[in-house]
C-alpha cells in the first residue's frame, strides 16, 4: 500500500494578490515564528486557488521561508486539505467505530452505488469526491457525511440521495446546508417528584447525578451560538471579574482547591498541571495557553457541541486561566474537520475583543491578552499534546520527546498549558459558580484500598461532566451529568440513553473512546469517575461512551479500531508505525477466516512490544483494546479461526434500528 | 572547538566528569547534561543506535537504544539512552534479559515491512540493521502477512533512494536541514505509508548530498556512483586526506584490485566533523580520467617508465645553466621540499588551480574556495615569492634571459596547471624541459609539447607524504593505489632527480623528506614529527586562528542544537534562499573527466 503523494498535477506557479498576501502577513503576526503560519496560510491556498497544489505549496514555502520539501512534508501528513484531484463536492463518510454501528458501512455502500464510485475516486463530471474519513467528533448523528467541510447528520438512503439530486439540480443549495440542523437535547428534565431525601451522613451520588440541571450544557441545543450578550445575562463572565481581582497565584489554588482534572482523557489534575510553570526568574518570556479543540477520538463529541454552541464559557475559561499562568496569549487548536465550530469561535473571539474580554487592557493594568484560533488540518495524533504543538508551530504532528514536559518547555520553547476544551469550560463555572458548588459536584478523592487496583486511592474526580453515548442505545447523544452516575444508569435509564436499541441486550461498553478497554456487560454497574472505571480496567478517557449489543462482531470491532489507529499512527516511532499495521493485518485475516491461534498470542506480544516503548501513547490506543477485546471475547476470536470464516458475514453488527 | 588530535576521533579535550553512573554495573564517568548513549560510548560502552547521530539532534523515533535505568520517570517504564539524561548513581541496564527483550520487539518491527534482499543490497556488510539484527534479533519472524510497499527512486545527482528498506530514522532529513542547510529532504505521508521524499523539482543536489548515503543507517540512500560496483566487505580502506580543496577532509579511499571504489569522511572533528562534499567524493575519478598521463614519454614518444626516468636522470646530471621549476598547489610538502631543492637557486614558479565553490554548513563544515589541497604547504616552504604572479613573473624574466639550462615542471593538478601564456611560451627557452604531470589538457598542453622527458606524476590517492590545510593543519595522504603501470611516486622521481643532481647521497622516504624538511624549517614545521602525525595530523606552527582571514573559514561550531530543540522533523528548516546556497556546479566540475551528471 504505497499512499500517493498529494503531488499531482502540473506546477502550474501561484501567487497571491497584494491584499491575500497581506491577510497572511498578519496571519504570521499572531505567532512567534512565521513558520506556524504554515497550515493557515495552506487554507489560504484552498481559498484561492481551490486546493493545495504544487503551486500553492512552493508559493507558501516562499513566503514564509521554508523548503518547498517541508511544506510537501506537512501537507502530505494532514488528510484535510482539498486536493487538485477533488470534485466540486468533497463527501467524506465517518466509518470510524461509533458510526459504523449505526450502519455507516451499509451507509457507505449506498453512496458508493449512488455516486458510482469507490472511496477515493471523483466522479467523471468532475462533481463528486468521495473520501474515507476518521471519527467527526459526531458519534450520535451517524451515519453522517462532511460535504466540503460542513456536516449532514443522521443521514439515510433517501436523504442522501435526496442531496445528491438537489446538488445536482441546484448549486445553490450547498449554502443552505452549512451549519448544524437537527439540536436535539436527550436529557429529560429532572423530574421533581423523584427527588429523594438523602440518607443521613451518607450520599448518594447517584441520586445527585440523576436531579443535577445540566451546566457545561445548559447554554446549548439552540441550533446557533450564544452570543456574549445572551452569555453576559446568564450570568456570563462574572468569574472573569471575580478571577482578576484575584492575584494569579490565587486563582491557580482555587483550581487546584477544586479537584478538577483534565477532561480530554488523562485526567491530570489541572490545577497541579500549573503549578509546573517555572517562575519567571528562571524561565523568563512569554507562556502560552493552548487549548485543545483536536477533539477525534472515536465516540468523543462533547467539545465539538461546547464551541459550536456556547464558545463563551470557553472564552471565559481562557482568560480566567490566562491570568491564573500568566499567559498573554492563548492558541485554541481546533480540529481542521470542524469547519462551523472554527467559524463560531473565531466569531465569538471578535465579540470577546471588541467587550474587552481580549485585546490591549484585557488582563488591567495596560496588560494585554490575545486569543488566536488555529484550525488543524486532518489528523488524529494533534490531539496528543506534543503533536498538537509540533503542529501549532507549522509542523508535521510529532509527538515530541519528553522530558522537557510542555509546561517547562511548550510551544516555541516557551513554557506552556494544553488543556483540553471542557477543562477550561469547568475553570469558569469554578470561578463563576465558586468553589463550594463546584466541590459539591462528583466524587471525592477515593482513599487507599477503597479500589483494589488503586492501592494508594484516587484524586477523585468533581465537578460536572459531559459523557458522549454513542453506538447501539436508543438515543444516542450528550449527558451533563457529574461524575458518580453509574454506567448503566446513564445507558438504561429513560432520563438518559433509555436503554439498548428494540430486542437487543448489552454485549460491552467501552467507557472513555476507542482506544480503551471495553468492559463486558456484567461490568457496567460501575459509578463514572475517573477512579472507579480505572478500577474496572478501563478509564473514562474522554468520556466516549461506545456500547455495544449482542448483534456486535467483536472481530470486526476490533478491525474497525485498529484501522483508524493504523491510519493515524505518525509513523515516528518504529513500534506504533509497523506494529500497528502488523496488528491490523493479522485481525483482518482473522476476519476473513484465514487465523490462527497463535495469531492470538502474536497479537498480545506485539501489544506487550509496543506498548511503553513510544514517544506517546499512539501505541497502548491500538493495543489496549486489541487485548481487551481478545481477553474478554477469546471465544469469538476462536470460533471465527475455528470455523475459518467470518461469522456475521463481514458484517460488524446487526443493521438499523436505532431506536429513535 | 579544535579537538586535539589525541583526543581521538569523538576527542573531548579536557573532559572532566562530574559523577559516575552505571552500565551492566560498569562505572562510567559523565559530565552534567550527558545522555546515557553519548556517556556510554564515551567510556566504550556501546548501545545499538539507529537515528541518533552525534553530528545531528535527537529524534528519538527508532527506539532501539531502549534501556532499562533506574531514577528515571515512570519507574520501570524504558527510556531511550539517545534521549534519557544521566544523572548521578544512575544504574542502567543495557545488556540484560529485559533490554534484550526490549530490543529482540524493536528489531523485529524493524524487518516485518524491510525486504530481505541483503544479497542485493550494497549496504549488505556496513548495515546496521544486518549487524543488529544478527547481535539482538530472533532468528525467526512471525510476520506472515503481505509487507508495505514504497517507492524506489533517484533523489538527486548523487543519491538513489530505496523506499522499502527504509526505517524512517530521518537522519537524512535533519542532515539536509540542520548541517547542509538546504532542506531538499522531507518525511512525507504518515504511519507505515511514510518515506523520504523531495519537492518536485528540487532534487537533493547540495555540495554534500553524498554524506546522507553514509549516514543512512540501512541500504535505503545509495551513493549512485559506487552503487552494484563492489561488496563492501571487499574493500580495503587506506585512511587519507581529500584533495579536493584546502579543507583537507579526512576520508577512507576504499579500493578494489587496486582501483579507487569510492571515497568516504572520516571523523576528524578539528577538520571536517563527519563530512565531506560531494566533489571530494568524486575526486577518485580524476586518476582514471582519459585526460590522465599514463605513460612515460621521450620527445613525445611513449617508452617504457624505467628509460624515461634514465633520459631525465641524465638531463639533471649534464644540465648546464640555470634551472626553474614549475610546481603546483596539489604536491606535497615532501614533493615541494625536494623539489625546492633540485631547483636550488633557480626560480620557482608555484601555479594554483583557481577559487571554486565554496560553501559553509550550518554546522561549520566548510568547503574551501581555494581548491588546491596544499596551498598552505607551498607558502610554508617556497615562501610567498613563489605564489602567485610574482613567482611566475622571475621565472619568465630567468627563462627569457635565455639561460635557463633546465625546466623541471610538476605539474599534479587536476586538469592541468594554470600556467600563464607567457609562462608557457617562456618554457621553450629552456635548453631541456622535464615534466610530471598527471593530466595532459588545453591548459597544460603547451609544457607538455617539446618536453624532453614527460613522466606520468601521481593522482592524490596514489601519494604519500603530507598536505598541510587551510587551517594549518599537517595531514598524512597515504597511498591507496599504486600509481600507472610502472611508474614510480612523484617523490621518488624527485628524489631520484635530486641525487642525480648530486645533490644528495640517497633516496629518501616521505617520512625522511618530512624529517629533513621540519628541521630545515623550524618556524613553519618545527615540532612537527611525520610518524606522530596520526590518522588525524597535527597543527603545524601558527596553525588555527591566525589562517582564518586569509585561507578558508574552517570554524568547528560547537554543538548542532539537541534533542527537543531541534527536533528534525519537528523543527523548520528557517531558510528561505534555499537557491543561493546551492552551487551545483560541484557536480559540473568533474566533466572533462569523463564524467558526466547523467552517468552518475
Amino acid at each position: 500500500m504505497a499512499t500517493a503523494l498529494p503531488t499531482a498535477g502540473p506546477l502550474v506557479e501561484r501567487t497571491f494578490t497584494p491584499e491575500v498576501e497581506a491577510e497572511l502577513e498578519a496571519l504570521c503576526a499572531r505567532y512567534p515564528e512565521r513558520r506556524a503560519a504554515l497550515l493557515p496560510a495552506l487554507r489560504l491556498c484552498e481559498r484561492e486557488f481551490g486546493s493545495v497544489d504544487l503551486g500553492g505549496m512552493k508559493l507558501v514555502a516562499r513566503l514564509l521561508g521554508l523548503a518547498p520539501a517541508y511544506v510537501l512534508g506537512v501537507v502530505s501528513f494532514y488528510t484535510h486539505f482539498r486536493r487538485p484531484t477533488d470534485g466540486t463536492y468533497v463527501i467524506e463518510v465517518c466509518r470510524t467505530l461509533p458510526c459504523a454501528l449505526r450502519g455507516a458501512d451499509d451507509f457507505m455502500q449506498h453512496v458508493e452505488r449512488k455516486l458510482g464510485i469507490k472511496a477515493g475516486e471523483t466522479t467523471k463530471d468532475g462533481m463528486f469526491t468521495l473520501k474515507d474519513a476518521e471519527c467527526m467528533a459526531a458519534c450520535d448523528k451517524a451515519p453522517l457525511i462532511q460535504l466540503n467541510g460542513h456536516n449532514q447528520e443522521l443521514l439515510d438512503p433517501k436523504t442522501f440521495d435526496a442531496l445528491v439530486d438537489q446538488l445536482k439540480a441546484e448549486p445553490e443549495a450547498f449554502e443552505l446546508r452549512k451549519g448544524c440542523r437537527d439540536p436535539f437535547p436527550w436529557t429529560k428534565p429532572a423530574d421533581p417528584a423523584a427527588q429523594r431525601t438523602r440518607p443521613e451522613g451518607e450520599r448518594d451520588y447517584e441520586h445527585e447525578a440523576l436531579t443535577h440541571e445540566p451546566t457545561l450544557l445548559r447554554r446549548c441545543y439552540k441550533g446557533r451560538a450564544t452570543t456574549l450578550a445572551e452569555y453576559q445575562a446568564d450570568g456570563g463572565y462574572a468569574g472573569l471579574k471575580k478571577a482578576l481581582a484575584l492575584p494569579p497565584q490565587q486563582v491557580t489554588d482555587m483550581v487546584k482547591d477544586s479537584g478538577l482534572r483534565g477532561r480530554g482523557g488523562a485526567g491530570f489534575p489541572t490545577g497541579v498541571k500549573w503549578t509546573f510553570i517555572p517562575g519567571e526568574d528562571k524561565v523568563p518570556g512569554p507562556r502560552y495557553l493552548v487549548i485543545n479543540c483536536d477533539e477525534s477520538e472515536p465516540g468523543t463529541f462533547k467539545d465539538r457541541r461546547l464551541i459550536e454552541e456556547d464558545p463563551h464559557l470557553l472564552l471565559e475559561g481562557i482568560a480566567i486561566s490566562c491570568h491564573a499562568i500568566k499567559s498573554q496569549h492563548c492558541y485554541i487548536y481546533i480540529r481542521g474537520e470542524m469547519v462551523l465550530g472554527a467559524e463560531r469561535l473565531e466569531a465569538a473571539v471578535q465579540e470577546a475583543y471588541a467587550a474587552g474580554v481580549f485585546g490591549p487592557d484585557a488582563l488591567g493594568k495596560g496588560r494585554r491578552l490575545d486569543c488566536t484560533v488555529h484550525r488543524g488540518a486532518g489528523a488524529y495524533i494533534c490531539g496528543e499534546e506534543t503533536a498538537l504543538l509540533s503542529s501549532l508551530e507549522g509542523g508535521r504532528g510529532y509527538p515530541r520527546l519528553k522530558p522537557p514536559f510542555p509546561a517547562i518547555k511548550g510551544a516555541w520553547g516557551q513554557p506552556t498549558i494544553v488543556n483540553n476544551v471542557e477543562t477550561i469550560c469547568n475553570v469558569a463555572l469554578i470561578l463563576g459558580r465558586g468553589l463550594d458548588w463546584y466541590k459539591s459536584l462528583g466524587t471525592p478523592p477515593s482513599p487507599p484500598d477503597l479500589y483494589p487496583k488503586l492501592p494508594r486511592g484516587g484524586a477523585g474526580s468533581r465537578g460536572p461532566k459531559i459523557w458522549c453515548v454513542s453506538g447501539h442505545v436508543q438515543r444516542p447523544g450528550l449527558y451533563d451529568v457529574p461524575f458518580g452516575v453509574s454506567l448503566k444508569q446513564l445507558i438504561f435509564d429513560e432520563r438518559f440513553c433509555g436503554g439498548m436499541r428494540p430486542g437487543r441486550k448489552l454485549k460491552g461498553v467501552i467507557p472513555g473512546g476507542s482506544s480503551f478497554q471495553i468492559l463486558k456487560a456484567d461490568e457496567v454497574d460501575v459509578p463514572l469517575c475517573f477512579d472507579a472505571v480505572a478500577n474496572a480496567g478501563s478509564s473514562c478517557g474522554s468520556a466516549g461512551v461506545i456500547v455495544l449489543d449482542d448483534s456486535t462482531n467483536i472481530v470486526m470491532a476490533l478491525v474497525n479500531v485498529l484501522r483508524f489507529y493504523h491510519h493515524e499512527s505518525c509513523g515516528q516511532c518504529t513500534p506504533c508505525r509497523e506494529g500497528s499495521g502488523w496488528m491490523l493485518k493479522i485481525v483482518e485475516r482473522i476476519a476473513a477466516g484465514a487465523g490462527t491461534l497463535e495469531d492470538l498470542d502474536t497479537i498480545d506480544a506485539i501489544a506487550n512490544q509496543a506498548c511503553g516503548k513510544t514517544i506517546c501513547v499512539l501505541a497502548e490506543a491500538f493495543s489496549w483494546p486489541a487485548q481487551s477485546y481478545i481477553a474478554k471475547f477469546r471465544d469469538e476470536f476462536v470460533e471465527h479461526i475455528k470455523q475459518g470464516r467470518n461469522l456475521t458475514g463481514g458484517r460488524l453488527c446487526a443493521p438499523g434500528g436505532s431506536g429513535k | 572547538m579544535t579537538a586535539d588530535a589525541a583526543a581521538g576521533p569523538g576527542g573531548e579535550p579536557g573532559f572532566t566528569p562530574d559523577f559516575t553512573f552505571s552500565i551492566d554495573g560498569v562505572t562510567v564517568p559523565a559530565k552534567k547534561g550527558d545522555t546515557i548513549l553519548k556517556a556510554g560510548l564515551r567510556a566504550g560502552k556501546f548501545i545499538p543506535h539507529y537515528c541518533w547521530h552525534p553530528g545531528l539532534s535527537i529524534a528519538g523515533n527508532c527506539r532501539i537504544c531502549l534501556v532499562h535505568a533506574t531514577k528515571t520517570m515512570p519507574p520501570g517504564k524504558p527510556v531511550i539512552a539517545c534521549a534519557t539524561e544521566v544523572v548521578e548513581g544512575m544504574e542502567v541496564e543495557s545488556d540484560g534479559p529485559r533490554t534484550k527483550e526490549l530490543r529482540e520487539g524493536v528489531m523485529e518491527f524493524l524487518l516485518i515491512n524491510h525486504p530481505l534482499d541483503c544479497p542485493v543490497c550494497d549496504q549488505a556488510g556496513e548495515c546496521d540493521l544486518q549487524q543488529y539484527s544478527f547481535d539482538h534479533g530472533r532468528e525467526t519472524s512471525r510476520f506472515e502477512e503481505e509487507k508495505t510497499q514504497r517507492p524506489r527512486k533517484d533523489l538527486g545527482p548523487l543519491i538513489r533512494f530505496v523506499g522499502n528498506r527504509c526505517i524512517v530514522c530521518t537522519r537524512c532529513v535533519r542532515f539536509c536541514e540542520e548541517v547542509a542547510g538546504t532542506g531538499e529532504l522531507s518525511v512525507v505521508n504518515r504511519g507505515d505509508a511514510s518515506w523520504i521524499d523531495t519537492f518536485p523539482g528540487v532534487e537533493l543536489d547540495n555540495p554534500m548530498s553524498g554524506c546522507v548515503a553514509d549516514i543512512c543507517p540501512v541500504g535505503a540512500l545509495l551513493d549512485k556512483d559506487s552503487m552494484h560496483s563492489t561488496r563492501v566487505w571487499l574493500l580495503r580502506g587506506t585512511k587519507s586526506v581529500c584533495a579536493g580543496c584546502a579543507t583537507g577532509c579526512n576520508v577512507n579511499v576504499e579500493t578494489f584490485d587496486e582501483k579507487v571504489k569510492r571515497i568516504t569522511p572520516r571523523e576528524n572533528q578539528a577538520v571536517n566533523r563527519w563530512w565531506m562534499c560531494d566533489a571530494g567524493r568524486l575526486t577518485w575519478r580524476e586518476a582514471t580520467a582519459p585526460a590522465r598521463v599514463g605513460a612515460a614519454r621521450i620527445a613525445g614518444q611513449e617508452v617504457p617508465f624505467a628509460r624515461a626516468l634514465e633520459r631525465a636522470l641524465e638531463l639533471v646530471r649534464d644540465a648546464s645553466g640555470g634551472v626553474v621549476g614549475l610546481t603546483t598547489g596539489f604536491a606535497s610538502n615532501e614533493e615541494l621540499f625536494t623539489f625546492q631543492g633540485l631547483v636550488g637557486r633557480g626560480a620557482i614558479a608555484a601555479a594554483f588551480a583557481p577559487d571554486g565553490a565554496t560553501f559553509t554548513s550550518r554546522d561549520g563544515f566548510a568547503i574551501a574556495a581555494d581548491k588546491n589541497p596544499n596551498r598552505e604547504g607551498a607558502r610554508r616552504i617556497l615562501g610567498e615569492g613563489a605564489l602567485g604572479a610574482a613567482g611566475q613573473d622571475a621565472a619568465i624574466a630567468a627563462l627569457e634571459e635565455g639561460k635557463v639550462g633546465l625546466a623541471i615542471v610538476h605539474d599534479a593538478a587536476p586538469g592541468g596547471a594554470p600556467w600563464s601564456p607567457r609562462l608557457l611560451a617562456a618554457l621553450g627557452k629552456a635548453k631541456a624541459r622535464i615534466v610530471l604531470a598527471l593530466h595532459e589538457t588545453p591548459a597544460n598542453a603547451d609544457a607538455l609539447r617539446g618536453a624532453a622527458v614527460v613522466l606520468p606524476a601521481a593522482h592524490a590517492t596514489e601519494k604519500d607524504g603530507t598536505f598541510v590545510n587551510a587551517m594549518g593543519r599537517v595531514q598524512r595522504v597515504r597511498p591507496a593505489v599504486p600509481p600507472p603501470a610502472g611508474a614510480r611516486s612523484d617523490l621518488d622521481v624527485l628524489e631520484e632527480l635530486a641525487r642525480a643532481a648530486a645533490l644528495q647521497p640517497r633516496v629518501l622516504s616521505a617520512a625522511g623528506v618530512f624529517r629533513r624538511l621540519a628541521q630545515a624549517l623550524p618556524a613553519q614545521f618545527g615540532g612537527l614529527d611525520y610518524n606522530a602525525l596520526g590518522e588525524l595530523g597535527r597543527p603545524a606552527p601558527g596553525a588555527g586562528e591566525a589562517l582564518l582571514g586569509r585561507g578558508r573559514p574552517l570554524p568547528i561550531v560547537d554543538g548542532v542544537r539537541s534533542g527537543y530543540e531541534a527536533g528534525p522533523v519537528s523543527r523548520a528548516p528557517g531558510r528561505a534562499d534555499d537557491e543561493q546556497v546551492r552551487p551545483s556546479v560541484h557536480h559540473e566540475s568533474l566533466v572533462g573527466y569523463g564524467t558526466r551528471r547523467g552517468d552518475l
